[in-house]
């Protein structure tokens, strides 16, 4: 496994990229949240404008990031009307939040 | 790669593609997000079906040409994402419906984030019922018409 430092850089990394794919003046939040034990890599997105249009253009645009990091991490997605943090995050899961 | 107790023929997907088609009309008609789930896994065995029958997967050196990793037998592939072995990747279905049939890619890949939100999360939430619809329908719809072939 990769060390603290380096996932957590990658997780900031797929974050950014994410945002600037998207353009961050159409989203109102996104996180993304990375685990270590298969980097599986969970990216949620809540979009200032959620038509049909528009989420078909965030997911193209996510599947280009996606492509940058084929072999570092697998991606999914979720759209969502808004990022609410219930509970504290774990330590062991790197995260990286937009907002 | 994970073959375990997927359908192996084409004709059996598509059956199990119909069959599932009209349980998720039926719960459209009622109103019930779990459609979305349906649509879904009639969506993946229409996929899967084209996957039987695409011929890339008979010539190693054309899958190649496309992606290295994949491989002849991921035309049997039941798993829906890749995983991260050591260094490498494989394959899941969803990745090798973006490489084979990109048309239908984006489609696909929010059928599922739909499944997904339906099952695990708190229902559809941002995502319509006609966007899901939607993407159902043209997915199935490529596939009748034949357009999805590498």
């Amino acid at each position: 496994m990769k060390p603290a430092n380096e996932l957590q850089a990658l997780t900031t990394s797929i974050g950014e990229h994410s945002v600037d794919a998207i353009g961050a003046e159409h989203l109102n939040a996104l996180e993304v949240s990375l685990d270590s034990r298969d980097m599986t890599c969970q990216v949620i997105v809540a979009l200032s404008d959620n038509s049909d249009a528009e989420q078909r253009r965030v997911l193209t645009a996510l599947l280009d990031v996606e492509s940058l990091y084929y072999d570092e991490a697998v991606l999914s997605f979720s759209f969502v009307d808004s990022i609410e943090h219930d509970s504290a995050p774990l330590e062991s899961v790197p995260q990286y939040n937009y907002a | 790669m994970s073959l375990s107790a997927g359908l192996r023929s084409v004709d059996k997907c598509l059956m199990r593609a119909a069959a599932i088609e009209q349980t998720g009309s039926r719960l459209a008609q009622l109103e019930d997000e779990w459609f979305a789930v349906c649509y879904f896994y009639s969506a993946y065995h229409l996929v899967k079906a084209a996957f039987i029958q695409d011929e890339v997967f008979d010539s190693a050196t054309a899958l190649s040409r496309i992606d290295p990793r994949l491989a002849m037998d991921d035309r049997y592939i039941t798993r829906h994402n890749g995983r991260i072995a050591g260094r490498e990747r494989t394959l899941g279905v969803n990745d090798i419906v973006k490489k084979l049939y990109p048309q239908i890619a984006v489609r696909y890949v929010r059928l599922h984030t739909a499944s997904i939100a339906v099952r695990y999360s708190e229902g559809l939430g941002v995502i319509a019922s006609d966007s899901v619809l939607d993407d159902f329908e043209d997915i199935r719809d490529s596939y009748y018409r034949g357009e999805l072939k590498a």
